[in-house]
């Protein structure tokens, strides 16, 4: 197991001075200081995601819209608090990704506002920027729902407010106590919350970014952390360093595979995996199982697997690497693959052009036969940032552009990137790539964008999506009990089927939809999937369903092992 | 006196040109090196059968320039004294050039206009009934010319595909070609505009391709007639004429074969409706 930190406190540094009034520096090290420690319970924060499925991911989103955007504002060099409030948010606009990542830049909009042109801002600017940065991310969803960050930022400016006289140091942590009190409430508000379990992931997210923040400030000790994950921010650790202490947490292989048969019992797989490495997920079916594990000893790892039965699939990724390529932003190979470069004038006549996100080849090949111009993929959460949607609406070769964000997770970013460009660009809310994929067929090129709209909103109604894929973790949800790893199916987004293979979910998802005569079935399968599961899934439901038209095609998607379109 | 001539792309029965007095020259059909007029020595469902279960495609050719020249000399000779020769759209086949050419040289004391219809099918036949509906109450030649003139802008035809095989391997798509490489088994929706096949919809389901026609047809307002056309689907086609007759009572609506031309390039089983506005008749 790797090592885990020594709790802060334990050699904590004497506080520094409580300070009456907050400069620039101040409250950039308390925001940097916020995103690392986001950074460090990202994967905890994703854990406790309602949805057991393995994207659009919270703490992942938060701490990415965070981090990327601290990096880009390069507000080191600011000296007045206003300045760094105001690049940090502005950075923050495009910086954002998932829901949670477009209300947290709507949040630090709302900061920026209320300390606009402030050199300095002591606690009653303080206590006001929390509350007007509450109400902006409150105004960033059509329809705002209790129990959820917004409630614990709305409670943490009260609290706030409530020691508005103080330093600034006491007011934050006022409005964390705010927060904290908020958060354990949230099961209260939102009954799924109490189904499952947890409290809401995004008012956590906002918890953890104000505890950081507080630390920053003040020096006070963290609390333990949420979670060690394999992989420890980088920034988290070099923040740790700075304040004079050291993580000792070893890097990794993340290695995978498929074994035949299921071991029984799987408990004695288990605890043997266990020891050679952390993160470990045993996804099982009647006769075999997906075995997921971060060991710094693949081969040990992979022997083990062989003494049981038979390795498939078999891959390993040093996580490392993997690691640095993430966490070197400007690195990063381009999410955006424009079909034609932004100076081409377009296609003759194009009137209108696409962009959809979409994870995987096969979608993003699919989507390209029917003319979508620009496919952003949506990363390792699948969620892109605003950025990322903006430079593919920068790069379609038509002033008039449609987006398909084709998640529900992406909605905001993409209506948050059609606003800022210059184009006419309009968000269609597609859920799901098989509603993309179906409104897509819909598109004409040299039609204009409000005909497009119309025949694709009309499309985009008349399809049902069915997703399958593996529980992220044992959970209750809308009366069904999930084991970690179990496939399950989401009809249109909601959970309606766990069982015990995935092409067994897949199936009875559609027998439950009852399609009629004449309707048609495309089933795109994922990275994880081969060719021939595929078709047996297809054979099996064309045996049951006669009357049914079923294409099956490479769909090539991280997470999903199926992806089906009803129509 | 004036006759309405037209070609067998207009989709009319033996029977109903007869009543109608308008003279039809059929185009010609190729399979290998066999030779048949359209709807004279082959019926559309015979056309399909061998369509799908024939090695070699078929081709299909305009009537010669001496056909017509023929044909208006016949009808100069029983008395014509005015012609009007509506034909297939000049983008989608040599048969106006070839009625031009006809009647290049015309007969003594007969006047022959022709005129490039746009369209094709139950569109062209609609065109063609209003000519002979003015010929037949004892109208003009540009009576009937401008009559025509005005309905062409006041139909629409949508036709679904059920394959895509058969435009792949024709030619003359023009912007059909938007319709293929997709990597999806799409029906997709043409219709025809500007004289040419223009590409529409694209739905994954027959059911929902079927629905789509019905929509695009249905949402022409004052609609004067409905024909419902298919390459072989009789059963979706009578049944899309029942929602119809159904929806607008009143409306005459017919079920008719496509013929051969249109047929080679969108295949059998295609299912489509054309759709004729009532207009306000000239004073």
């Amino acid at each position: 197991m790797t090592s885990r930190a020594a709790p802060r406190g334990s050699k904590a540094k004497p506080s520094p001075p409580r300070v009456r009034l907050l400069n620039g520096d101040d409250l950039l090290r308390a925001f940097a200081s916020a995103s690392a420690w986001l950074g460090r319970n990202a994967q905890a924060i994703d854990a406790i995601n309602v949805y057991p499925v393995p994207d659009g991911d919270t703490g992942s989103n938060m701490a990415g819209t965070l981090r990327d955007a601290l990096a880009a504002a390069d507000a080191s060099a600011c000296a007045s608090a206003a300045d760094v409030a105001g690049r940090i948010a502005h950075a923050a606009l495009v910086s954002a990704r998932g829901n949670s990542g477009v209300i947290l830049s709507q949040w630090f909009g709302g900061f920026a506002e209320a300390t606009a042109g402030a050199a300095e801002i002591d606690g009653r600017l303080l206590a006001a920027a929390l509350a007007r940065a509450a109400a902006r991310a409150r105004g960033a969803l059509r329809e705002p729902a209790e129990g959820t960050i917004l409630t614990v930022a709305r409670e943490a400016a009260a609290a706030a407010q409530g020691a508005a006289a103080a330093e600034p140091a006491a007011v934050l942590e006022a409005a964390v106590a705010g927060a904290r009190a908020a958060l354990e409430r949230t099961p209260q508000l939102l009954p799924v919350l109490r189904e499952a379990g947890v409290v809401d992931a995004g008012g956590l997210g906002l918890v953890v970014l104000l505890e950081g923040a507080v630390a920053g400030l003040s020096g006070s000790p963290l609390p333990a952390p949420l979670h060690t994950p394999a992989t420890p921010d980088k920034a988290w650790l070099e923040a740790a360093r700075a304040g004079g202490e050291a993580d000792h947490s070893g890097f990794g292989y993340c290695t995978q595979f498929m074994l035949r048969p299921a071991p029984l019992p799987l408990e004695a797989l288990r605890t043997a995996l266990e020891r050679l490495g952390d993160s470990l997920v045993l996804a099982s079916d009647a006769d075999r199982v997906r075995v997921h594990v971060h060991t710094g000893d693949p081969g040990a790892v992979l022997s083990l697997g062989i003494a049981h039965g038979s390795l498939t699939q078999i891959s390993i990724e040093n996580m490392q690497a993997q690691f640095e390529r993430f966490a070197a932003h400007a690195t990063l190979p381009p999410a955006v693959t424009p079909e034609q470069p932004a100076s081409e004038a377009g296609q003759q006549g194009q009137q209108t052009a696409v962009v959809a996100v979409l994870a995987g080849s096969g979608l993003a090949d699919v989507a390209r036969s029917l003319g979508a111009s620009g496919i952003v993929a949506g990363g390792a959460t699948a969620n892109p940032s605003v950025d990322e949607i903006l430079a593919a609406i920068r790069a379609a070769p038509a002033e008039n552009v449609i987006v398909l964000p084709n998640h529900k997770n992406v909605v905001l970013a993409a209506e948050q990137a059609a606003a800022l460009s210059d184009r006419r660009a309009v968000v269609l809310p597609t859920r799901s790539a098989a509603q993309g994929i179906a409104v897509l067929a819909m598109f004409q090129a040299d039609r204009s964008l409000d005909q497009n709209a119309e025949a694709m909103r009309t499309a985009q109604h008349a399809v049902r999506s069915i997703e399958v894929t593996r529980a992220a973790r044992a959970t209750r949800l809308n009366g069904v009990e999930l084991a970690r790893g179990q496939p399950i199916a989401l009809v249109d987004g909601r959970l309606t089927t766990a069982a015990e293979s995935s092409a067994g979910a897949l199936l009875a998802a559609i027998e439950q939809l009852a399609p009629e005569a004449g309707a048609a079935l495309t089933l795109y399968y994922g990275a994880s999937v081969t060719r021939q599961d595929a078709d047996a899934a297809a054979e099996q439901i064309s045996a049951r369903l006669q009357a049914l038209d079923v294409q099956v095609v490479a769909g090539g998607q991280p997470h999903y092992d199926f992806i089906a379109a009803l129509e | 006196m004036l006759r309405i001539v037209t070609d067998s792309t207009a989709d009319l029965d033996a029977d109903e040109a007869d009543a109608l007095g308008v003279t039809v020259v059929p185009l010609t059909v190729y399979f290998g090196e066999e030779a048949l007029l359209d709807r004279v020595e082959i019926q559309p469902d015979e056309f399909y059968t061998r369509l799908k279960n024939g090695k070699v495609l078929p081709r299909t050719s305009q009537p010669s320039a001496g056909r017509f020249q023929e044909v208006y000399g016949d009808l100069a000779a029983s008395g014509a004294t005015e012609i009007l020769s509506i034909h297939i759209s000049a983008k989608l086949s040599g048969t106006l050039n070839a009625a031009r050419l006809g009647a290049g040289v015309p007969p003594s004391g007969c006047q022959i206009e022709t005129l490039d219809s746009a369209t094709v099918c139950g569109g062209l036949q609609a065109l063609v009934r209003r000519a002979a509906e003015i010929a037949s109450n004892g109208g003009t030649l540009n009576q009937a010319l401008s009559a025509a003139q005005a309905l062409m802008p006041h139909h629409r035809i949508s036709i679904m595909l059920d394959t895509l095989e058969y435009l792949q391997k024709g030619g003359r798509i023009g912007r059909a070609r938007a319709l293929l490489g997709s990597l999806l088994n799409l029906k997709p929706i043409v219709h025809v505009e500007d004289g040419e096949v223009a590409p529409g919809d694209r739905v994954r389901s027959r059911a929902r391709g079927i629905e789509r026609v019905y929509a695009l047809t249905a949402e022409v307002p004052g609609a004067e007639r409905i024909i419902v056309q298919h390459t072989g689907a009789a059963n979706d086609a009578e049944a899309l004429a029942r929602r119809f007759r159904a929806a607008q009572p009143g409306v005459p609506v017919d079920v008719r074969w496509i013929g051969p031309v249109v047929g080679t390039y969108v295949g059998p089983n295609a299912v489509g409706a054309v759709v004729v506005q009532r207009i306000p008749a000239e004073s």
